[in-house]
């Protein structure tokens, strides 16, 4: 029986072993980049469903010159490989992540600003933040809830604003979990899988998820098709939203405080923060009026440049440039193909909430060479 | 703390392990007691709080029990009442803390009105410590508990490998056990047949039920938010669920019996491979044993049991299946599955009545005869199932109907799409397509296609582990030594792939969800 205990405990060391070794070297959500080689992982199918994990480290990794902040329209529409970007701006990185608001800017603000507080050199020296309206709603009959920027979840004990302790365990679990698990095995198989479909979703190293999944559900469904479903979706979504954009207590609520805080903070640093808001298609606009938003979504943008000018008057600096991007054009209006056709493609939309990163190269290029 | 926790497995278990067994080189009594506030610890990492209670039931109850079996100045009467008072108190604690809140939420609903009782949060295994000591009460009045050694009655009832979810232990099986001197001394032989036993249930936890959970809870959070959910979605769901608390709970109880086996101590079986009944009355037979064990010795029979007549029989047959669901939570879906069960259980018993008088023999079977008799107790307990699963009666016949095909048949469309010229026949016939959900759809049917030829085909734990007699009183005399296991080569690396795959699930990344996607 000494032999079976061997053999058993022995392979089984050997096996997790292999596991370890291989997610290491695959690195499925992106955290380690110890091997980055074309064809065999370089496009991370899993890393993009984990980006508040992947990105934590990603940051930190790359030490951008440019951080750009936001929700999920600005990690798809906006790239960091874009050619205008001037030399002095690069290294650009997306940090932007799906499905957050205002606080989670502010939490990665802080982190890449802590990471190099002994060297600040090392700082960014250019924001991007794209301000979501939808991020602004709160019910102004209930209290306001504060932002936590310290909440003792993985989300926030993996930055730097944790304190040490808590990062250090956190670390240790996000690398253990990226290596020892079964989930993280499968992820590896499927990040090999995927090298050669031109259609697998990603996660690119500077934090840019290019959608190249949508080109295959646009073409198989069409156009009208994702359209027709998102739109429903967001209607849905929407309906439950609060309508207000300000709390009971006055011209303020948590999210306003996370604004000021985060014009605070790259006064204090020196950083040139340009804020913009998001071209939302025609169809969102039109959800934004079925849900009873709409001219909420114009106080917000007065709010916002109010808020600019309050900042600028109280540091006596020059203030913040903000781009409104969310006034109807042209592209905002570009039609869909009809239903059933699946040949048709679109130039500015994957769908109504989210442009593609030819829009997103527009909008940058007016916000690098702003006009005095 | 939960066996599957890491925690559990790399600090706990071997510290306890370690001291327990020094200490037992020189002293067994001081060995047990290490042993019983290790156990206690092990249940006070989920609230500290609770183990005053837990502590105080058992010396409670062991003073009650003592006094029962040792006092010869009390005479009938007042032993009956000194009893009755003893299992009110177990009741009543049982009552306060499981049921308070389900009954004041039922007297609002059927009165309207609006009383209020602080949340009460329901202490760990409660159910499990309330029991064993009630039948060690019973037992102790009628003279048949023998032992009365404190440090192994704490032992008995705090005996981490079972004090969260079972089995239901009964004194006269355990205390005996912690008398014995081999119990303290490091034996390898039972290290390593305990940890390869514990490695099998891991496995079943971690790797299976945890694996096919993801596909269960949809249907359910569906059916509670009114949603409509048709014939596949329905089976799909309810199959996933029955898989996955089958392979839950009794993973959990093969990791109890390794790792209770690793001390040398042997627990009851607690369940015998129950998806392969052939009739609803072996199903309870062969599920969650222990319970069954318990409800027939002290609740079955004490009302009477068989021997007062069939239409007595039918009755005690329900109530005992009503107050089991019950027991199971506090909610009337739990009462529903009970009664379900009741009833399945009677009509079992009337119709084998009714074979036997007309002269069939019940033993005789074909294979097709079996095969059917499996299929059908099966599907009644999947129904039974979703009573148990769903958090409302409404949820739960939403379902049920789901399962009846009287919402249709719905199937996402890639799935349509790659099932040929069958789509436009079926669509044609009814079949509804929809968009999205196709990866969950076949994941659903992949994990219960993998599953249920498991359930109903491969040999459980303790067959395989046949050789060491793992469990009490349980002796499978049937071949099946193709899967016996032993100390060979091909076994250590077989189960290097179990053990390797349950340590690899332990936990997973986490995932994030795109709520505006």
């Amino acid at each position: 029986m000494t032999r079976y205990r061997t053999t058993w405990l022995l392979a089984t060391g050997l096996f997790l072993l292999v596991v370890a070794v291989t997610n290491l070297l695959v690195d499925p959500y992106g955290i380690f980049r110890l091997v980055d080689s074309e064809g065999f992982n370089r496009i991370k199918p899993a890393a993009a469903t984990r980006g508040p994990m992947a990105k934590a480290y990603q940051v930190l990794r790359v030490q951008p010159k440019t951080l750009i902040l936001g929700n999920s329209r600005a990690e798809v529409g906006l790239d960091p490989n874009f050619p205008g970007w001037p030399q002095s701006a690069r290294p650009v990185y997306n940090a932007a992540l799906p499905g957050t608001g205002t606080a989670t800017s502010l939490r990665y603000l802080r982190h890449v600003l802590d990471a190099n507080a002994g060297s600040p050199g090392n700082q960014p020296t250019l924001v991007l933040w794209g301000v979501d309206f939808m991020d602004f709603l709160v019910d102004p009959n209930k209290p306001s809830p504060t932002s936590n920027t310290t909440a003792d979840n993985a989300e926030s004990n993996r930055l730097m604003t944790a304190s040490e302790g808590k990062r250090w365990r956190q670390r240790l679990r996000d690398y253990a979990e990226s290596t020892l698990t079964l989930a993280a095995l499968m992820d590896s198989l499927q990040t090999l899988a995927n090298q050669r479909n031109p259609y697998a979703i990603d996660l690119t190293p500077l934090g840019f998820n290019p959608m190249h999944d949508y080109i295959k559900i646009s073409t198989d469904e069409g156009y009208w098709s994702v359209f027709h479903q998102k739109d429903l979706q967001y209607e849905k979504t929407f309906e439950r939203l609060p309508k207000g954009i300000f709390s009971a207590s006055g011209d303020t609520s948590s999210h306003w405080e996370d604004l000021k805080e985060i014009m605070r903070l790259c006064r204090q640093h020196g950083i040139e923060l340009r804020l913009f808001t998001y071209p939302y298609h025609v169809h969102m606009l039109d959800t934004f009026r079925k849900t009873g938003h709409a001219q909420k979504l114009e106080l917000w943008k007065l709010a916002i440049a109010k808020a600019i000018a309050d900042e600028a008057i109280a540091s006596g600096k020059a203030p913040y440039l903000l781009w409104d991007f969310s006034t109807l054009n042209s592209a905002m209006a570009e039609p869909v193909p009809p239903k059933g056709d699946h040949k048709s493609s679109m130039r500015w939309y994957w769908e109504s909430g989210h442009f593609k990163s030819e829009l997103g190269n527009q909008m940058l290029e007016q916000i690098l060479t702003p006009k005095k | 703390m939960l066996f599957n926790s890491i925690e559990f497995l790399f600090i706990f278990l071997p510290v306890l392990l370690i001291i327990f067994f020094k200490i037992g080189k020189y002293n067994r009594r001081l060995a047990a007691a290490w042993l019983a506030i290790g156990s206690l610890i092990f249940y006070s990492w989920w609230n500290p709080i609770y183990v005053i209670l837990l502590v105080f039931s058992i010396t409670f109850n062991y003073q009650i029990g003592r006094t029962l079996a040792r006092a010869i100045h009390l005479n009938t009467v007042q032993r009956k009442r000194l009893l009755t008072f003893g299992v009110a108190c177990n009741l009543a604690l049982l009552g306060y803390f499981k049921y308070a809140n389900f009954f004041i939420h039922s007297i609002n609903t059927s009165l309207g009105t609006s009383i209020e009782l602080a949340n009460i949060i329901l202490p760990l295994g409660i159910s499990f410590f309330t029991f064993t000591q009630i039948a060690f009460l019973v037992d102790a009045a009628h003279g048949k508990a023998k032992e009365f050694n404190f440090i192994h009655y704490t032992l008995f009832v705090t005996y981490f490998p079972h004090l969260i979810a079972g089995p239901v232990l009964h004194h006269k099986e355990m205390m005996p056990q912690f008398g014995l001197k081999s119990t303290y001394q490091l034996n390898p032989r039972f290290i390593t047949v305990g940890l390869t036993i514990f490695a099998l249930g891991l496995f079943k936890k971690v790797v299976l039920a945890d694996g096919v959970a993801p596909y269960a809870s949809p249907l359910f959070v569906s059916a509670e938010q009114g949603e409509v959910v048709t014939l596949l979605q329905a089976w799909g769901g309810a199959l996933a669920y029955t898989l996955q608390l089958y392979f839950d709970f009794s993973g959990y109880s093969d990791m109890a019996i390794g790792l209770s086996y690793m001390i040398g101590v042997r627990l009851p079986l607690n369940f015998n491979s129950p998806y392969k009944a052939t009739s609803i009355t072996e199903f309870w037979r062969r599920w969650h044993m222990t319970l069954s064990r318990f409800l027939r010795d002290y609740l079955y029979i004490p009302l009477g049991g068989n021997q007062k007549g069939p239409a007595r029989r039918y009755v005690n047959l329900m109530s005992t299946m009503l107050l089991g669901g019950l027991w199971h939570g506090a909610g009337w879906t739990f009462v529903i599955w009970g009664g379900l069960h009741g009833v399945a259980l009677v009509v079992h018993q009337a119709w084998s009545g009714w074979r036997v008088r007309r002269g069939h023999r019940l033993d005789h079977r074909t294979l097709s005869g079996r095969a059917a008799s499996i299929a059908l107790t099966f599907v009644v307990v999947v129904f039974g199932w979703v009573f148990f699963r769903a958090s409302s009666y409404e949820a739960a016949m939403g379902i049920v109907s789901g399962m009846l095909g009287l919402h249709g048949v719905s199937m996402p469309d890639v799935i349509a799409m790659r099932m040929g010229p069958l789509a436009p026949w079926m669509t044609a016939h009814g079949l509804v397509l929809t968009a999205g959900g196709g990866r969950d759809f076949a994941m659903t049917f992949f994990w219960v296609a993998t599953l249920l030829p498991i359930v109903f085909l491969a040999p459980n734990t303790q067959q395989i582990m046949q050789r060491f007699s793992p469990v009490l009183d349980y002796q499978d005399t049937a071949a099946l030594t193709r899967f016996a296991w032993t100390d060979s080569s091909r076994w250590a690396l077989a189960m290097a792939v179990v053990l390797s795959l349950a340590l690899l699930s332990l936990t997973r990344p986490s995932e994030f969800l795109y709520f505006q996607f």
